[in-house]
């Protein structure tokens, strides 16, 4: 089963590495690919522009930058977070920042893990390969909960 | 054999002119000249007689001398004299009498009987010499032998009065003094020495004092002054203290010239006045003694409405306690505290206005016992400028911060993008293509590491820091240990860390020293046959030096001060890999803890990173 990946990257050099990256590995699934963080979000819960959609079908996995425009990564998670039907959706920042209050904060809101993009190709691809690895085949996902 | 002066008869008949000279010269005698019947009354009393004893020759004809002039103490000896007069023919005698006002007089008397020619006593001449000033003089001279060794060795002008002002003794230091000798002083009154302003009312004083004599200095807390001979003034500390001796009271006069005090004082004034702070002074009891304009303007209080009151009224009421404890501590070891050395100091103005200052303190060892002064600078400025450094310091770290960061984005899409080409693309481009891609990965492999760098260094300079007692010596030995784990090329090391290297630092930036240090020291010794690395501390006095050896590639002394430079390097990459970030950052650490850092080195003979991590201060306290 093709599970989906929300990628949330402002940066399109980064966006097309990344996506170049999962190719690379031969990661199997879709990748949806969010601007900012207000898309990010509008595609989570099926608002906005993407209010066709249907709210049952979410994102195995977020990859969630922090730097982004509109509504930051952080704010990003927090709203994640707050929502009872997305509270356990797997959620790993992925970015260049490497402040401890950027890492201790990114914790403290809800992420599941916090991976720095590296600058070398080689590392960043065998990065994004683990990740997916992890999250989408050896990792147990929550039961999803169904919105009401 | 007898000295009796015998009448003639042919005296009887000598002219009448000799008679009439004899008149006038025995009127014209300034002695007292009396004739005295055998029994004592007086026959003859001359105008010498009126002026020294007072009495009119009405008055004292026919009159018993003895109740006349001989004072009750000295009738006996009287009565001696004229018996031995009577007896021998003549006799001298030294003595007091009494003047009709009851005042003594000092005389010498020559008595002389004389007879007529059948050897009958017909009357006792007696000549009575006023000897007062002489006696004066005598009396002087005895006393200034008495106590003239002692009134020499004294430091200061010592003056001796008798009961009626007259100056009866003065030391060599009154002649220096006042100018004027010995001689010109003794037996004149003391007012001489007083300037003329003051000389009407002196006597009265003078006299208040003799009456109810105590030892004190003179005019409680006012300010005297002595007069030269040359008429000029000087500033004078007098002490006075009555003696009483056989010749009656004398007062002792001690007088120093304040002169060279009183200006001490004044450039102590000028001196206080010109500094530029604040300047308190006071006692043990924390009572404000002294104070200067600036403490004035800053505090808002007139010098009027400080002295006196106690130091707490310049500090706010939640320090008071406090302060009160403080000074107790300070007076009873009072140590020159340097400005800087006591911190989060409040004053507070006259308005309550509260604003931070920086104190120094000295004590002052005074003879009003110790004092303690306080130069006081108001630091609200400094303070402000402070916080808007420390704000603007911070911005610039976050931009710095912000820009390295965002310098990585653009380095992972050419590097990506490169990796990509040369994977994907191997087969269409020829060896040259492949070497030039290649060229592009590893300069954004070193901008990589040298953004990394230029965080790692703003870390540094950011973090909280944070002592605590620390074993550098087990830091060493792990950091050692992970270096040797990884990848850089090095031989054999030759690694000792001394025992027991304590130190008061930052544990997490004690370990970046220690990474940098060690790891410049593995990297340098890369290329030496026998490596050796040693970590060590030497102790001079009172603060600790650490220091880290090595043998390596060294470098020349005359780039020294090129070695902390951010991005400055004395070797190439090629040589020896690196950011020049690791000693900047090292010595960023090491200012941060108040320490210093140096290095000696020789080319081929390797290198000694000294450094401390706290500064020598003297003066304060631990």
């Amino acid at each position: 089963m093709t599970k989906l990946i929300l990628l949330v990257e402002d940066n399109a050099s980064d966006e097309k590495l990344a996506l170049l990256a999962f190719k690379k590995c031969g990661v199997p699934h879709e990748i949806v690919v969010a601007r900012d963080g207000a898309d990010a979000l509008d595609y989570v819960f099926a608002t906005g522009k993407f209010a066709g959609r249907d709210p049952a079908a979410r994102p195995a996995l977020v990859l969630l930058d922090l730097k982004l425009p509109r509504v930051s990564g952080h704010e990003v998670l927090r709203r994640i977070r707050a929502a009872p039907e997305t509270r356990v959706l797997p959620v790993v920042v992925l970015t260049a920042s490497v402040e401890e209050e950027d890492v201790l904060r990114s914790y403290t809101l809800g992420a599941n893990a916090y991976i720095r993009k590296p600058v070398d190709f080689v590392e960043f691809s065998n990065t994004v390969k683990a990740l997916g690895a992890f999250w989408l085949q050896f990792n147990e996902a929550a039961p999803m909960v169904r919105s009401a | 054999m007898k000295q009796d002066t015998v009448l003639t008869a042919h005296d009887r008949g000598a002219d009448a002119a000799e008679q009439s000279i004899a008149e006038v010269l025995v009127e014209q005698s300034s002695d007292a000249l009396i004739a005295l019947s055998p029994e004592g009354t007086v026959l003859f009393w001359s105008s010498g007689a009126e002026r020294i004893f007072g009495y009119s020759r009405r008055v004292a004809l026919g009159r018993s001398l003895d109740d006349l002039i001989v004072p009750t103490d000295r009738r006996a000896e009287a009565r001696a004299a004229l018996a031995d007069v009577v007896h021998a023919g003549a006799t001298l005698l030294e003595t007091v009498r009494l003047r009709e006002d009851g005042s003594r007089v000092d005389v010498d008397i020559a008595m002389r009987a004389i007879r007529d020619a059948d050897g009958g006593l017909r009357f006792v001449a007696v000549d009575h010499t006023d000897v007062s000033a002489l006696a004066r003089l005598r009396a002087a001279r005895a006393a200034e032998t008495r106590f003239r060794g002692l009134l020499e060795a004294a430091p200061v002008a010592m003056v001796i009065v008798g009961d009626r002002g007259r100056i009866v003794l003065v030391n060599g230091q009154t002649e220096a003094l006042f100018g004027y000798t010995r001689d010109e002083l003794l037996g004149q009154p003391v007012e001489v020495l007083v300037p003329e302003r003051f000389r009407v009312e002196h006597p009265t004083h003078r006299k208040g004092y003799f009456h109810d004599a105590v030892a004190r200095p003179m005019g409680r807390g006012g300010e005297l002054f002595g007069r030269r001979k040359n008429g000029s003034e000087f500033p004078a500390d007098i002490n006075l203290s009555p003696m009483d001796s056989e010749d009656g009271r004398v007062v002792i006069a001690a007088i120093r010239d304040m002169s060279e005090r009183k200006k001490a004082e004044e450039k102590f004034r000028a001196l206080l006045e010109s500094a530029p702070d604040a300047m308190v002074i006071v006692d043990a009891r924390g009572r404000i003694v002294l104070v200067n304009a600036q403490t004035e303007s800053m505090f808002g209080y007139t010098r009027q409405e400080l002295l006196g009151r106690s130091v707490e009224m310049l500090i706010p009421d939640r320090f008071s306690s406090h302060s009160t404890s403080d000074r107790s501590g300070y007076f009873s070891r009072p140590v020159v505290r340097a400005m800087g050395t006591l911190l989060d100091l409040w004053g507070v103005k006259k308005d309550g206005t509260e604003f931070p200052i920086e104190m120094s303190m000295a004590p002052l060892d005074t003879q009003d016992g110790l004092l303690v002064s306080s130069a006081i600078r108001d630091i609200t400025e400094r303070r402000a400028i402070e916080t808007a450094l420390k704000a603007a310091n911070h911005e610039l770290e976050a931009f710095s911060y912000s820009v390295a960061h965002d310098l990585r984005a653009p380095l992972r899409g050419m590097n990506g993008f490169a990796q990509l080409l040369l994977e994907g693309y191997h087969d269409q481009l020829d060896a040259e293509a492949q070497d030039w891609l290649v060229e592009i990965l590893s300069n954004a492999r070193r901008m990589g590491a040298l953004i990394d760098a230029l965080l790692a260094l703003s870390r540094v300079t950011r973090v909280e820091l944070k002592r605590e007692w620390i074993d550098l010596s087990s830091i060493a030995r792990a950091s050692a240990a992970q270096i040797a784990a990884s990848d850089l090329p090095h031989a054999a090391v030759e690694f000792t860390v001394a025992e027991g290297l304590c130190a008061d630092a930052d544990p997490h930036l004690a370990r970046t020293v220690i990474d940098n240090l060690l790891g410049n020291a593995w990297k340098f010794t890369s290329r030496a046959p026998h490596a050796r690395i040693e970590v060590g501390a030497t102790d001079n006095g009172e603060q600790r030096t650490f220091f880290v050896r090595d043998n390596g590639a060294g470098f020349d002394m005359s780039f020294v001060d090129k070695l902390f430079v951010p991005f400055q390097r004395l070797h190439t990459v090629t040589e020896f890999p690196g950011t020049g970030i690791g000693l900047a950052s090292v010595q960023r650490i090491v200012h941060r803890h108040g320490g210093r850092i140096w290095a000696e080195g020789r080319i081929g003979e390797g290198a000694t990173f000294y450094f401390t991590f706290h500064g020598s201060s003297p003066g304060v306290e631990p």
